[in-house]
């Protein structure tokens, strides 16, 4: 039962960030606050379960990954890479007295416009 | 002629002093983080920390020409904005704070509010689906403001149907607001 549970709270959280990057590319820290994804998962662990849920949306194919300095625009980084990038806590918040910080963005591979 | 010099120095020191209780000396604009902090319109002292965490930097015009001042810069000096300036200003803020004020104006008139309230806007990106317009708050690295997408998310329906505006960090984080 408690699966079943962890399931349907799992497959909420993915939903609420996908729904939230249909509407921009998201830093990560945003995502972290928003009522609608803490919703999904509470406010206790909300970090680890959004790195899980942002690392299966990556490996899925759903979601891409981007990392830039804050006032810049970011690159899109390699499945791989971002995946391994997901599991540092550094991400999830923001620094906003560090000058230099850098952040992570991710964005539902629907709203990217596929130029032909 | 020790006459018409005197009266010429008294008209002289009469003028200066006109000027002075007018309220707009010469201004020399200072960053205000460099100063001890600032007087306002009508003479109250701003501390130097509370004005660099106001989050507007308007263009306030000067009551008079050739002065203008620039956010903080508003420092040093005696600067009398005009009236219409700071309320524009003021009231742009204002609105911006509260989603039931912003609810049905059109994207422009959230731009044009944003502009006047000193909010740091970044066009929606080319290759985005869903095009949107950030605006942030200065002084907030970019973690706290709005976005706006004018065309609203495609192919969904309710407030993200149309156009509409959302809050992201701040005491509105997470909320939409519909726009016309």
């Amino acid at each position: 039962m408690a699966s079943e549970s962890h399931f349907r709270s799992g497959a909420s959280l993915r939903a609420a960030l996908l729904a939230l990057g249909l509407e921009d590319w998201i830093p990560i820290p945003e995502a972290v606050g928003n009522p609608e994804v803490l919703e999904t998962v509470g406010t206790r662990d909300a970090k680890d379960a959004i790195s899980r849920a942002l690392t299966e949306l990556v490996q899925a194919g759903a979601i891409q990954i981007y990392r830039g300095r804050w006032d810049a625009d970011p690159e899109v980084v390699s499945p791989h890479e971002a995946a391994e990038l997901l599991k540092d806590e550094q991400w999830y918040s923001f620094r906003v007295n560090d000058p230099q910080e850098e952040r992570l963005y991710f964005v539902n591979v629907e709203n990217i416009r596929h130029e032909s | 002629m020790l006459t018409v010099r005197a009266r010429r120095l008294v008209l002289l020191l009469a003028a200066l002093t006109a000027l002075l209780l007018a309220g707009c000396g010469s201004i020399a604009p200072t960053p205000a983080i460099h100063g001890l902090g600032a007087q306002n319109r009508v003479g109250a002292f701003i501390p130097a920390d509370q004005l660099l965490a106001q989050p507007t930097t308007p263009e306030i015009p000067c009551s008079r020409p050739g002065s203008t001042a620039s956010g903080v810069q508003v420092a040093a000096g005696f600067c009398v904005a005009t009236e219409e300036g700071l309320s524009a200003a003021t009231n742009s803020v204002d609105v911006l704070a509260n989603p039931s004020d912003v609810e049905g104006l059109t994207p422009q008139q959230v731009d044009d509010l944003a502009q006047n309230a000193g909010y740091e806007v970044k066009p929606g990106k080319a290759s985005a689906a869903n095009p949107a317009t950030r605006y942030y708050l200065p002084g907030t690295n970019n973690s706290e403001g709005f976005r706006v997408l004018p065309e609203g998310v495609a192919g969904q329906g309710g407030v993200k149907g149309g156009a509409y505006l959302r809050y992201f960090g701040g005491p509105n984080n997470g909320i939409r607001v519909p726009l016309s």
